[in-house]
């Protein structure tokens, strides 16, 4: 009995973390070196585990096609992501094809997320060259023979931020009518002395008198 | 007591008010009815009443001009409009039935209204579940319930009304089925004809001649009894009232409604004509007048010759204006010494002279920055045809401050029909319509591209991705073209940019939510944007300043489908990145926005305590190089909705900005620059260099005082947009605020600190300076003499 429970047990913990460790594509990457008009799978956004959380799965090494590209300028490498059951349009963003290869292959992905549906609204692609990417920017370069042949591992990073919450109004330091009008009274309050003065006074002379009298009473007594 | 005395010099520091003297001297309106729908001649000779969607009117019959007006909220629209001409009473049902008297002042009015009618008994109102029969004044007169729906009049002598299933007859004494209806129909259109007709056996017909004139035939019991032409084709409305003349002769008095105009025609001629049609525009632009000089161009002197001729020119207009000047100055003497300034359409030496052109949904207008409409032209009459798509007015050439020589500027109207796109080229000043294209091809988009010396090339995009470009060539765009477009359907945004003359697309933002809202920036960033905020501790603030940017907002519902949220995108339109986005929880709209230089202004309703808030983003380039930006961040409580927003525009950028805010009920409210500065120190007072800075302390609450209202007493109904531009005197910015009405004003943020007041007395400054030179010479002579006196002792 306690054999089988121990059996049932080691199956559910290994279904569960295969479950978890299943990886599904969403999204295909694809790319076009000729400003849209071929489009190649690159790779594919898959969820991974339990949290869904979105990873990058090269179909392979990165190749560039030989009737693409040598070492002319002006051309656009462009990036879309199209979703695996169709229920969007592709998502495609463009960046100079010169700052691809001088990057080597390092690139960021910044995937915006509807936070309702939790499709793709846009994709920031950034390729890290130490300058802002603007997509066209007539400039010339020579394809490394290394990318030709597609030595190059890729590295993709990907992020997912979060919409910045928007500010709210404070009231800190603001005060309502009714604090304002205590904070007056309280203000206005006359001190204790000035309140029970009529109390006091008469108090303290009493006092006065009476320690006055009071020895000469005694004095009084002594003398007799 | 201190945060008492700190809130009042935040309101002292925000008034900015004009003298009741000032009020009608650099502004004018205009009142509009809108499109009219429904028309009624008035028992009383001089009373027209008049319908929009959404307003009611009196004309005076002789003049033209409004009597009274009332406004109905934007969302309702007038069914039924009908006038008692028994008891001079007029009703108008939208969801509510009024019921008016002559002056205009509500008798009495009922909610939740099916239909109503004026019958002979009184007035007629059905709701769902009963019928009752009300007195002018109100007084029920008889009521019946049903079993079934009432769902509308069919007729209202006798009274039958529809149900869900079935006709009833309505009397006093009960509800019976009504066994068969004949429906009458109004004034429509018969086989091409325009039809009216009165109750005393008259009808009218109109029947169009050429483009411009229609021939009205009017009838008495098919007998002809009178023809006569006027100036109208494309009439769509029209009454008709026969009346008695002074000298016992029969009259006609034809109202008719043209494009967006309302006339009144008798056997003469044209008595008076409305024109409504700036009651709906849907864009304007600021265009400079041309310069009435010309720079010489010859030898030294050639010029030096022309310069002596300007300049005795000056001197010898001088000496007029200072005779006269010294001529009313005795006559009316020293309190009313005041130089009106010619009303005149030339250039003026500080820029208050402009033409704006208006685009509205049938014609585009000039109209000068004095109120004066220059010129009108009717879409029809441009392209010869009606069955067009919204049409486009882009300045092509435009003169500019410093000339060397006049320029008449230019301007294109871009319109679709069917697979075609029409363009239209014509003259800014006098609005003549100079060349008329059409090219075979569906558009997709067309924009104008900014090039050397303010001009702008247009271009023009076809759905099957082709590039035409007019008024310049692919050689004038020396830089690249990026624009994007939006795809209602699919709620998409798809940029791109011309390679070899075909748009190449390059990104692509797809959002899940329909879209509120879009800001832009103007059209060129002041150049004169001072980019650095130097802050109290001597760090420097870098302001991120991208005119490629646009914002886009968004209202997204949540899980719990009775809330939502607002989403705002900051986007950059060259390479689609998301600079920045921001949720506002517990959101909807109306939302608008406004970017300008380095602010994002929105506002909005936040659902949860039910009030309105504006929120200010001001973005600060990173220190690190980066996509990333540096955000401050605050928000405010709005006193009341926000229809649109806008800022006043000055030409070099020192003047304080105004943020103008079009509130629902009219009027448009000026903030200061300084009441939303994100920088505001929160629940303490500024210490003393943040004081110095300028820096007050953050108040939740934007207040609503009444000096900060541009429109002082005045009211623009549904104000739909604000447009400025500056003027050539930094203090000094044209503002238009436009919906329903139009308001126009010349305003100073920072008060005109570079013009004499219109009251400066130039005459008595003569005076002065005569009288001293004069007093110099007697002076110096006296002494003179009293010195040879002396020397003579």
């Amino acid at each position: 009995m306690t054999f089988k429970v121990l059996v049932v047990f080691v199956l559910s913990v290994l279904v569960t973390f295969c479950f978890s460790q299943e990886s599904k594509p969403v999204y295909n990457v694809e790319q076009s070196f000729d400003g849209g008009k071929i489009w190649s799978k690159r790779g594919s956004l898959n969820s991974v585990g339990l949290n869904r959380r979105l990873t990058y799965i090269p179909d392979g090494p990165w190749q560039i096609p030989s009737d693409a590209y040598t070492t002319t300028g002006n051309s656009l490498y462009q990036i879309r992501f199209a979703s695996v059951e169709g229920n969007q349009s592709p998502i495609m963003t463009s960046v100079s094809f010169c700052d691809v290869i001088r990057s080597q292959l390092h690139e960021l992905f910044t995937l915006h997320i509807d936070q309702t549906t939790h499709k793709l609204t846009s994709v920031d692609y950034i390729v890290t060259v130490g300058h802002s990417t603007s997509p066209f920017i007539n400039r010339t370069c020579s394809v490394p023979d290394q990318l030709r042949k597609g030595n190059t591992k890729q590295q993709v990073r990907i992020t997912i931020p979060s919409p910045v919450q928007g500010d709210k109004v404070s009231f800190v330091g603001v005060k309502t009518p009714d604090q304002k009008k205590k904070e007056e009274e309280q203000q206005n309050e006359p001190g204790f002395f000035r309140k029970y003065w009529y109390f006091i006074v008469p108090g303290v002379l009493m006092l006065l008198v009476s320690s006055f009298t009071a020895p000469e009473e005694g004095g009084q007594a002594a003398a007799q | 007591m201190k945060y008492s005395l700190i809130l009042f010099c935040t309101f002292v520091c925000v008034v900015n008010a004009i003298y009741q003297r000032d009020a009608g001297k650099n502004d004018w309106s205009k009142e509009f009815i809108g499109d009219i729908k429904h028309a009624a001649f008035g028992c009383d000779k001089k009373d027209l009443l008049v319908g929009s969607d959404n307003v009611i009117a009196n004309i005076n019959l002789r003049t033209g001009k409004i009597t009274w007006r009332r406004v109905f909220e934007s969302k309702e629209v007038i069914r039924r409009f009908e006038y008692a001409t028994a008891t001079c009473n007029l009703i108008t049902l939208t969801n509510t039935l009024r019921v008016w008297d002559k002056n205009g002042l509500l008798i009495w009015d009922d909610n939740n209204v099916v239909d109503a009618a004026l019958t002979e008994e009184g007035v007629v109102e059905v709701k769902k579940e009963f019928v009752r029969v009300r007195s002018i004044t109100g007084k029920p007169i008889y009521n019946h319930t049903s079993s079934e729906e009432f769902t509308g009049i069919l007729k209202g002598s006798p009274l039958t009304l529809s149900t869900k299933q079935s006709a009833v007859l309505v009397t006093s004494s009960g509800i019976s089925k009504a066994s068969s209806v004949n429906v009458e129909e109004g004034h429509k259109i018969v086989q091409g004809e325009l039809v009216t007709a009165t109750n005393q056996g008259y009808y009218a017909k109109l029947n169009p001649i050429d483009e411009t004139k229609s021939r009205v035939v009017v009838h008495s019991n098919e007998n002809k009894i009178e023809e006569f032409n006027i100036n109208a084709t494309q009439a769509t409305l029209a009454f008709i009232r026969p009346y008695t003349s002074v000298d016992n002769k029969q009259q006609f008095n034809i109202l008719v409604k043209h494009d967006d105009q309302l006339s009144l025609y008798n056997r003469s001629g044209l008595i008076w004509s409305r024109d409504e049609g700036l009651s709906q525009i849907k864009g304007l632009t600021f265009v400079e007048l041309p310069t009435q000089t010309q720079a010489i161009q010859g030898n030294a002197i050639v010029s030096f010759e022309a310069r002596l001729e300007k300049q005795l020119e000056t001197l010898i207009s001088l000496a007029r204006s200072t005779v006269d000047g010294l001529v009313s100055l005795v006559k009316n003497g020293l309190k009313s010494d005041y130089v009106h300034r010619e009303l005149n359409v030339g250039r003026d030496e500080f820029g208050f002279s402009k033409i704006m052109l208006i685009t509205t949904s049938k014609s585009v207008y000039a109209v000068h920055t004095n109120g004066q409409v220059l010129w009108k032209k009717t879409f029809h009459s441009i392209f010869k045809t009606s069955d067009l798509s919204d049409v486009k007015l882009i300045v092509t050439n435009s003169p500019q401050q410093h000339d060397e020589k006049p320029v008449t500027p230019e301007f294109v109207l871009v319109a679709q029909r069917g697979n075609q796109a029409l363009v239209a080229t014509g003259n800014g000043l006098i609005g003549d319509i100079t060349n008329l294209e059409t090219i075979d091809f569906k558009l997709k988009d067309s924009f104008g591209v900014p090039v050397e010396n303010g001009n702008n090339v247009l271009v023009l995009v076809s759905s099957d991705n082709q590039v035409i470009i007019r008024h310049g060539t692919h050689n004038t765009l020396t830089k690249q073209v990026y624009f994007y477009v939006h795809d209602k359907p699919t709620n998409s945004l798809q940029g791109y940019t011309i390679i070899n003359s075909t748009p190449v697309p390059i990104w692509t933002v797809q959002f899940h939510h329909p879209i509120q809202s879009f800001a832009h920036h103007a059209t060129k960033l002041n150049k004169h944007v001072y980019t650095n905020t130097i802050q109290h501790d001597e760090t420097e603030l870098s302001k991120y300043l991208n005119p490629n940017t646009f914002s886009v907002a968004l209202e997204a519902p949540t899980s719990s489908s009775s809330d939502s949220n607002v989403e705002i995108y900051l986007i950059d339109s060259i390479t689609g990145t998301t600079i920045y986005h921001t949720l506002y929880e517990s959101s909807s709209g109306p939302i608008n926005m406004l970017l300008e230089d380095n602010l994002l202004l929105i506002t909005y309703m936040y659902n949860k305590p039910k009030r309105y808030q504006l929120s200010a983003i001001e973005l600060y380039s990173n220190q690190i190089p980066s996509h990333a930006v540096n955000v401050k961040r605050t928000s405010f409580i709005l006193p009341s909705a926000v229809r649109t927003i806008s800022s006043t525009r000055t030409t070099l950028g020192i003047t304080s900005k105004l943020y103008l805010l079009a509130l629902t009920n009219g009027q448009v409210l000026s903030v200061n620059q300084k009441t939303i500065d994100t920088r505001r120190p929160r629940g303490v007072a500024p210490n003393p260099n943040q004081a110095e800075e300028g820096l007050l302390m953050y108040n939740p609450y934007i207040p609503l005082i009444s000096q900060s209202l541009l429109t002082y007493n005045k009211t623009v109904h549904e104000v739909s947009r604000i447009d400025t531009s500056p003027s050539y005197l930094e203090s000094t910015c044209h503002v238009v605020v436009s919906g329903l009405d139009m308001f126009y004003i010349r305003t100073a943020p920072s008060k005109q600190f570079d013009l004499l007041n219109d009251d400066f007395s130039f005459s008595l400054l003569v005076i002065s300076t005569v009288a001293l030179l004069v007093a110099t010479f007697v002076v110096k002579w006296m002494a003179a003499k009293r010195e040879l006196v002396r020397l003579w002792k």
